[in-house]
Formats: structure tokens, sequence, C-alpha cells
């Protein structure tokens, strides 16, 4: 068992975590990393403020996750708040901006679409 | 651009200068229709990037007219914001790493160093006095103002060229703002509860400050009074701006300027635009005048010129002086909603007439950097 797996192993999984999507481990898994906090602690209701999530990191965390899947993930506006005020609405706009991008490949590739 | 200050006028648009496709955002606020052969010959052009060009003719504007006279030129200074030579580092390593350049202009190293522009001043008017650029980021150009000031009432020198001048919109340096998620995508809505982030600007702001009894003995034409300059450091977050840090800049402006905060009527704000800084500053204007808050005045010109950066200070510090000289305050633009976190009077959208007595003009910086100034008008 490598490094790795232990992790996951150690970590609460997706059902668990309140996440219905494989991804999100994988995004929550960059977020423990980039910020120090304990995974179990991310889940979709804790806020970036409770977890003490210093907005720097979080760019870090944003940054580390679009090299991961190689796409660009969108600003938020900033409309009440921060750009991201919980764990869940940061996970939801991943998740919707992959979703997207694959879309996107999807169609660029002839046939591929159905 | 005191027209275009009490026209409310907006520089910011798409980016025309190069081609921003690999931008996450796309608008900036560029001095357009801007010709350098019309200003240097070619051979003084190797010597100035974009940085040095604005800062030279911000520094002839604010100089013309003004005869030296007697003054020596050993008491003749430049302080300027520090700001490197973005557009040449960015085509000299495009040039180096794409295009394989087997050697780059000579001139690269003169051209990009961060005290160029204060150089260059110096140079021209033939300055002899202290002359050096102070680094403190978004605050640079009003530390420079801040300790000219100081020079000057101090009796150290008789007259110093002051401010700065910054010329970074180009592809890598954006690009690397795009990392920060702090831009904007249209436009800068400073105190509005659907701010979206700040816009990048350039320009130069250069302000001539000389000791009272001099300037008025040869008639020269005084567009206010530096009152007073408040610095300090957060020592907290690297990039999250802090209300009590902001307010005890403010502070000790007011307390340099001799005056008690009530009669302060205009206030210049950092009003970046980003959901933190203006509710913040906020905060921190509540703070210092606590009772007198809501009767002040307080406008981002921002909105107008765009963040400038290493010259936003400088831009600003002439936007107040402006104002003060003629006696109206300049809007915050792009103002579409009230934000119960920014509830003091931000005069949206259309410039006012106002006679202000004393104005402070607020600069936050990137590493917890604090700058307050304060004018006066010409008694």
């Amino acid at each position: 068992m490598n490094a790795s797996n232990m992790q996951h192993a150690t970590f609460p999984n997706v059902a668990q975590s309140g996440f219905g999507d494989e991804r999100a481990n994988e995004i929550l898994d960059l977020i423990a990393k980039e910020t120090g906090v304990e995974r179990a602690l991310l889940i979709p209701a804790a806020t970036l403020d409770e977890l003490g999530i210093p907005s720097l990191d979080l760019t870090q965390a944003v940054f580390e996750i679009e090299t991961h899947f190689d796409v660009e993930i969108p600003v938020v506006a900033e409309r009440d708040g921060a750009e991201f005020t919980t764990i869940g609405s940061l996970v939801a706009h991943v998740l919707t901006t992959l979703d997207r991008a694959a879309a996107l490949r999807a169609a660029a590739v002839p046939g591929a679409a159905a | 651009m005191r027209d275009g200050l009490r026209e409310g006028r907006c520089g910011i648009a798409p980016i025309a200068s190069f081609d921003p496709a690999r931008l996450t955002v796309k608008v900036a606020a560029e001095v357009d229709d801007f010709v350098p052969e019309a200003h240097f010959d070619r051979r003084k052009l190797l010597m100035l990037d974009r940085v040095s060009q604005f800062a030279l003719l911000a520094a002839r504007e604010a100089l013309s007219g003004i005869d030296r006279g007697r003054t020596a030129p050993g008491r003749c200074g430049v302080v300027m914001g520090a700001s490197l030579g973005q557009t040449t580092i960015d085509q000299t390593y495009h040039a180096l790493y794409a295009e394989n350049a087997a050697r780059l202009p000579p001139l690269t190293i003169p051209r990009t160093m961060p005290n160029a522009p204060a150089s260059h001043i110096a140079m021209e008017f033939g300055f002899q006095g202290p002359c050096f650029a102070t680094a403190s980021a978004c605050a640079s150009s009003a530390h420079a103002i801040g300790l000219a000031g100081q020079m000057v009432a101090s009796g150290m020198l008789d007259l110093v060229v002051c401010g700065g001048s910054d010329a970074s919109i180009c592809l890598g340096y954006l690009k690397a703002w795009d990392g920060l998620r702090v831009l904007s995508p249209d436009a800068c809505r400073p105190f509005s509860r659907d701010r979206t982030g700040l816009v990048i600007g350039e320009g130069a702001g250069v302000l001539v400050l000389e000791a009272w009894d001099a300037a008025r003995a040869r008639e020269a034409p005084v567009h206010g009074e530096f009152l007073g300059f408040g610095m300090n450091a957060d020592a907290g977050d690297l990039t999250a701006p802090s209300s009590e840090g902001a307010a005890a800049a403010m502070r000790a402006a007011v307390d340099d300027a001799g005056i008690s905060p009530g009669l302060v009527d205009y206030v210049n704000a950092h009003g970046t635009g980003t959901r933190l800084n203006d509710s913040t500053e906020t905060k921190a204007l509540h703070a210092v005048f606590g009772a007198h808050a809501p009767a002040l005045a307080i406008s981002s010109t921002k909105s107008l010129h765009g963040h400038c950066l290493n010259a936003a200070g400088g831009i600003e510090a002439v936007a107040t002086v402006l104002a003060l000289r003629d006696g109206f305050v300049p809007p915050t633009s792009g103002y579409r909603e009230p934000d119960p976190d920014c509830d003091l009077d931000c005069v949206p959208n259309e410039a006012r007439d106002l006679n202000i007595g004393i104005a402070l003009s607020n600069s936050f910086a990137f590493g917890g950097l604090n700058a307050v100034l304060a004018f006066g008008r010409t008694p």
C-alpha cells in the first residue's frame, strides 16, 4: 500500500463526506493537501471561515485543482462574501466546471457526443 | 485629467495593445493614442521602457512653467514609486524562451530597473539631490510622496518631484494577476454590492513639492498643500487587508497634519473594487471618523483609471489635489447597488461640487503596507 492509498483509507469516502461524485474525492484530497486542514473536516456545510482557511491558501488550492484536472475554473462573482463560502459551494463549482469542460471536449470530437 | 475626473470618464476597455486571448480577464485601463516617438528621439527611446516614458511625460507636465530659479541642483530631489519595466521584461523573456533569441537588447537591464523612472527624471531636469524609488507594491508612490513631503518639511530639500508610474499591461504580468482571482471581468465597481474585483490600469501621477515660502516668493502656482503622512504595516496577512492597520495609518496622517478628523471633507479611497478591500476600508473609515463618517465624501477614482499599481498613489494624489483645488469630488463610477458593508457616501457615478478644505488619499498594499496622505486647499 503506497502513501496515497493509505490517505484514502483513513479519510472518509464520498458517501460519508456527503458528496455524490467520485471526483469530489480527488478535489477534497487536493484541498486537504494545500490547506493543511484534516480531510475529515471537509464536509459540504463547513465554511472556509470555520475551517480557518485563508484566502491565499484557497487560491493555491484552486490552482492545484486546475492543474490536476487541466481545466480553467472560472472566478465566481463575489456576491455575498467570499468567492466560495463553504466547501460544498467550492466542490459544486469545480464539478460543474469539469462537466462543462467534458461536454465541450465531447462536442469537439466528431461522433463522441453520442 | 481634471476634465476626465469631473465628467467621470472611464478608461476601462477591452485590452487592445496585445491579444488577450490567453487571459481569463480581457479588460484593462490602457493609455491609448500614445506615440512614444512624439515625445522622445529614437536614441533616447532605446533607454526608456514605457514606464519611464510615462514618468517623464508626467514630470514634464508637473514641472512645466516652474522656474527652478536660484534653487541649487543639489537641493532638488526625485522620489518615485519603484516600478519595473514590465513590458521590456515580457518582450525579452519571450524573445529568449519562445524565439530562442541569441542575444537581447544591451540596454535591457537599465531599462527594466525599478529606479529607472526616478533616474530619468533626475537626468532630464538636472536634479542632483537624493533620488530613489520606494517599493511597497500598490502603496509605492504614496510612500514616495509622503517621504518627499517629509524631506521638504524638514528642510533637507527645497524641491522634490514625486509620485509614480506604471506600465505593466502585458501578457506575462496580467496572466500572473489572473491567478489571484481578484480581477473583474468587466468593470471596477467600488463599494457597489455587485462589485466583482479590480481592473488593472497604467499611467503616471507626479507632484512637485516645494517649501511653502520659496514657492510663494517666486509666485509659483500652488495647487494645494501637503499636510501630513501616515504609514504603517499590518504585520498580518500577505494580501488580505486589515481594518485596524488601515485605520491606524489614517489616524497617523491626520495626527501628522495636526488636524482633528472632523475637518476632513473628502477621502480618495483605496477602493479597489474587491469584496474584501471595500468593506474593510469602510470599517476603517468608521473607526477613524466615528460620527463624522457619514458626512464624508468618499470616492474611488480607480473606477475610472483602473488600479495603476505602483502609480496608484501618485495618480490618486493628483486626483485629490485637483479635487481640492477646483472644488469637486470625482465620482465612484460603475456603482449600481448599495452594500450594507459599504454604507458611506461614495459619490456614485456623478461628480459633485464640494468645497473641500482637507482631503486624504488612501493606499493599502499587498504585504500589509499602508500609506495615507493628507492634503489641504491652498490658503
